[in-house]
């Protein structure tokens, strides 16, 4: 039987790349230590407010990030939940911060106004912030502890529950 | 939870009101499946749909699959290298999304490409656009995504998760073949589109360059802010 060569190179590139993908998933995630916390990567943020946030300034406290973006529905829903726990965890020196990727700053604005935020907010303009996170879908939000090191993160949209939960591990 | 539960959920946010996480990507799959369908129908007296769609739409499924379920599994290390580069992965997904809108734009006027096209070579087409989907979509999470997301992000649960992700994969990639089987279906009876399938072609071809100039250009988010600004 002959075969075309873009026929042979997609029968062999499929499987290929399935396999291969599986294979380095598997070897590359085996060695990892499941207790191993990592350090909540440093950066410095343009606040929509006209501040600047710097991680690193925060060493010592805990510090909670949110990242959303005014086109994510289960971001606008999560939104009452991190306003309610923020105001009950401030006075405990958690440090609250949100940002927002994908996005426009005049659309950030006008969610910040309409669903009343009261804490922190940037726009991660270039994107860096969020690959040196590895943050693929919204919301996410990272739980920071006093070391700086990543202690919990949550992937969709947290409920109070859940924040005081890990915010309550972050105080111990 | 098990794979049903995912496969059923993945399906499911297609239908609901999580289509909203779709919408950067579904309009253009739509366009892309249609181009390719009317680029056959054009060319062919009468073109199957199993050998002309359903082989691409497999090809689709397997690319998308395959990164998103990694994509979104940050339990494997593997997730975190492809994260870590994925501005740069973008750019390539759209040189690879833009080479699939001008072999739509273009299969009529270029002979080369004419006598090229079969079944197979569409399938390879829309593997490329797959993975160059899945690359360029930044998800909103669903409660049942967010569920395997948990547990892919464990270490010691990354490939439980990773598995369910993939059935979750295959659940939205089923809900949009579904659709797009329906839309062609729909498209096939209408005189005014097997009349004019060039026409009809070309609309789909450039709606499929939208996203890979975005993509190339980094200005996705604009789209996002403003398209889908509304919708929410």
């Amino acid at each position: 039987m002959k075969f075309k060569p873009y026929k042979l190179l997609l029968a062999i590139s499929v499987p290929g790349l399935l396999l291969a993908l599986v294979a380095a998933g598997l070897i590359f995630s085996s060695g990892e230590k499941v207790t191993t916390q990592k350090l909540a990567p440093d950066f410095s943020l343009d606040l929509l407010d006209g501040g600047k946030f710097q991680l690193s300034a925060y060493k010592g406290t805990p510090v909670t990030i949110n990242f959303f973006a005014s086109w994510c529905h289960p971001c606008r829903q999560e939104i009452p939940s991190l306003v309610a726990v923020r105001s009950e965890y401030k006075p405990k020196g958690v440090h609250f911060l949100a940002i927002a990727i994908d996005d426009t700053a005049k659309d950030v604005n006008a969610l910040i106004a309409k669903l009343g935020f009261t804490f922190p907010a940037g726009l991660d303009t270039t994107g860096k912030i969020k690959d040196d996170y590895g943050v693929y879908g919204l919301p996410t939000t990272f739980f920071i502890d006093k070391k700086g090191m990543i202690s919990y993160s949550h992937a969709g949209s947290a409920t109070k529950e859940l924040l005081r939960h890990e915010l309550d591990k972050l105080l111990l | 939870m098990g794979a049903g539960t995912a496969l059923w959920g993945g399906f499911h946010s297609f239908f609901s009101i999580w289509q909203v996480c779709l919408v950067q990507i579904s309009p253009f799959y739509m366009a892309f499946i249609v181009g390719l369908f009317l680029a056959t129908a054009g060319q062919k007296d009468n073109p199957t749909i199993g050998r002309w769609v359903g082989l691409p739409f497999l090809a689709y499924t397997v690319g998308f699959t395959v990164i998103y379920s990694i994509l979104i599994s940050s339990g494997l290390n593997i997730s975190k290298s492809l994260l870590y580069n994925i501005s740069s992965l973008r750019v390539a997904a759209g040189v690879a999304i833009l080479i699939a809108a001008m072999y739509i734009l273009l299969i009529d006027r270029i002979c080369a490409l004419r006598c090229k096209l079969s079944p197979m070579l569409l399938s390879a087409l829309s593997l490329l656009i797959g993975l160059s989907f899945a690359l360029i979509y930044a998800p909103c999470i669903t409660p049942t995504m967010s569920d395997i997301m948990s547990i892919a992000s464990k270490p010691q649960t990354a490939v439980q998760g990773w598995h369910l992700a993939v059935f979750y994969g295959i659940g939205i990639c089923a809900a949009f073949g579904v659709t797009g089987m329906a839309l062609i279906l729909l498209l096939r009876r209408s005189n005014f589109v097997m009349q004019h399938t060039r026409l009809m072609k070309n609309i789909c071809g450039v709606i499929l360059l939208i996203p890979a100039l975005l993509a190339l250009t980094g200005t996705m988010r604009h789209f996002k802010a403003f398209f889908l600004g509304f919708m929410v």
